[in-house]
């Protein structure tokens, strides 16, 4: 199966047209995408016109009326503190997982790019974490992390590191270190395939050059491999930014946002505003930000890996 | 390579499966454990004391955990046959027509698939309040649809690029129409990328704890994830069932993973697959 090209459908299209094929099969053409397009604008970007709208309004959930305020939830979200630690918390979150998972992903890559007998059985055993489930995923490491009868505790006191069980998810201070561990587990084995796919088609010859020269396994990785890394890093760095930022699923399953909002980011903000307060327009302006934000950010990271300035 | 360095790579590699699997093996060897056994509070990571199977017959009897487990194949079943058929017609006819909007179809499709679920779960909330649809299977499939549809559409224009429009035209010149060239020549080509579309879609569906989160109010209509969330917030945590349903959940998936398991690595690759 061929890799995904930026621009799926060009090659074809060429072709065809080169070939002169009728007209009336534009009609044709577009009736076989007619019924996706009609469900991506009824489920994703009406929903998203729908959103925006929404954040202007104060809506009354039980009454179903709405009623239009202009900025108000805006200006509210911004003067509240609530607003300005989950900004924190979530860009906390997203770089501390992002570069640990870079870590982990590259790292378990490069191992995993030796020759050694077992090797498809060990790259099948990897991806183990990204398939299994969140919710999943999630029970298991609240059952490690559990105070009283969590194997790890277990395992701290039994080499004497501590004497009685932390509450890894309850205390302030640990609460987002442990969500940022839990995190990386789960969603680091995606940049392992990813760089492990791309080690696979650097020509050996670069390596032969550099060793030649006398570089050593630094300088080999330093020199000759993360250049050639470096798109597939980029890319990497750009999804896996965005989808933490977005992130609800994991850590409301494992602190609500708590102890005391240490963990609570904005997508927690969004839904406890929205579902829990039953103010969906305050709600949609808290997710409306996030958009914004992520759209700001999509278009400052593309300018700067345009002009080089990302390395 | 020495054997020094054949050590280390050996530890290395052991390191790494163990973090990476630990997890999992202790998901199964707790929900073989007996009561005592679980909350022993000693340190033993070895299957030890009798093992039994007390927890997943519970499970299956003494809570709502089979409806929560048709309840989600049901509605994965009804999102991923809906994007995959739409998502199949699409990219045959990305690949294989000229139109307007041609390549801004291709493109926005993975635009949508950014979108901050959050962000789309407070609109779908209303609109599918005002039709009547919250609390309901097909709504919550409905809902999913909005993230299953842009990922089947990205696959499926990916795989039929990948077979030469040759095959349709000799299909024409045979007399065949489009919908006949489809369903007749390019189809049974294209199966075992329609496979892997519906393993894809299938699991997105599956996972999904947001949207069921925010769609289903009613206790007999929840999803595996939302329903077995629950049983965390009761008084006493009973450990030894929700891993027993941590294997069940899992295992679903595991059986559509080995299905699609080469064509999985390759929709990785091709930076595809939302996590």
């Amino acid at each position: 199966m061929q890799r995904a090209t930026p621009n799926p459908g060009v090659r074809q299209s060429t072709l065809a047209a080169e070939r002169g094929w009728r007209i009336s099969d534009s009609l044709k053409g577009f009736l076989f995408v007619a019924p996706s397009l009609v469900l991506l604008i009824a489920f994703a970007a009406y929903p998203l016109a729908s959103s925006l709208w929404l954040s202007l309004q104060e809506v009354q959930v039980f009454s179903n009326q709405q009623e239009f305020i202009g900025l108000k939830n805006y200006s509210e979200l911004l003067s509240s503190n609530d607003f300005w630690s989950s900004l924190w918390n979530g860009s906390l979150f997203s770089v501390a997982t992002v570069s640990l998972q870079l870590l982990a992903g590259i790292g378990t890559a490069l191992l995993l790019n030796n020759a050694f007998r077992g090797r498809a059985l060990v790259r099948g055993l990897i991806l183990f974490p990204f398939v299994v489930p969140t919710i999943v995923a999630i029970l298991i490491w609240k059952w490690m992390l559990n105070d009283l009868y969590g194997i790890i505790n277990l395992f701290l006191m039994k080499i004497g590191m501590i004497h009685e069980g932390i509450a890894w998810l309850g205390s302030p201070d640990l609460a987002m270190g442990s969500v940022i561990v839990v995190n990386v587990w789960m969603f680091f084995p995606f940049i392992t395939i990813q760089v492990l796919a791309r080690l696979q088609v650097i020509p050996i010859d670069l390596f032969e050059a550099a060793y030649m020269d006398g570089a050593g396994a630094l300088q080999r990785f330093r020199y000759v491999v993360l250049p050639e890394l470096r798109s597939t890093i980029l890319l990497v760095v750009f999804i896996r930014g965005l989808w933490m930022f977005n992130k609800f699923d994991t850590i409301w399953l494992l602190t609500q946002g708590g102890p005391v909002g240490r963990t609570q980011t904005l997508p927690i903000l969004a839904y406890l505003r929205a579902f829990q307060e039953y103010r969906l327009g305050a709600g949609a302006a808290a997710s409306a930000c996030i958009f914004m934000l992520l759209a700001a950010f999509g278009a400052w990271y593309t300018r700067a890996m345009r002009r080089g300035m990302v390395p | 390579m020495s054997l020094n360095q054949r050590v280390l790579l050996w530890a290395l590699i052991v390191i790494t499966i163990s973090i990476v699997c630990f997890p999992l093996y202790w998901m199964i060897i707790s929900s073989l454990k007996q009561y005592g056994d679980l909350f022993s509070r000693t340190f033993d990571v070895l299957p030890s004391g009798a093992s039994t199977l007390q927890d997943y017959t519970e499970l299956l009897h003494k809570t709502l955990f089979a409806r929560y487990f048709l309840n989600s194949l049901v509605v994965a079943v009804l999102a991923t046959a809906g994007s995959v058929l739409t998502a199949v017609l699409a990219g045959f006819g990305v690949t294989r027509f000229e139109f307007p909007g041609r390549k801004l179809i291709a493109s926005s499709v993975l635009f949508t698939y950014m979108f901050p679920p959050i962000l789309l779960s407070i609109p779908l909330f209303v609109m599918l309040k005002n039709a009547g649809l919250v609390n309901s299977l097909f709504g919550l499939a409905l809902a999913h649809i909005s993230f299953t549809l842009p990922l089947a559409m990205w696959l499926a224009i990916i795989f039929f690029e990948a077979i030469p429009i040759d095959l349709d035209e000799a299909a024409m010149i045979d007399g065949a129409g489009r919908l006949r060239t489809l369903w007749a020549v390019i189809l049974p080509i294209a199966i075992p990328g329609v496979v892997a579309i519906s393993v894809f879609s299938f699991i997105l569906s599956w996972n999904d704890y947001l949207f069921a989160l925010v769609l289903i109010v009613d206790e007999t209509k929840k999803t595996l994830p939302v329903g077995v969330a629950g049983f965390v917030e009761a008084t006493s945590v009973e450990w030894g069932l929700l891993m027993a349903g941590g294997v069940l959940i899992t295992l679903p998936v595991l059986i559509g993973f080995s299905i699609a398991q080469r064509w999985l690595i390759e929709g990785l690759g091709a930076g595809a697959v939302k996590g």
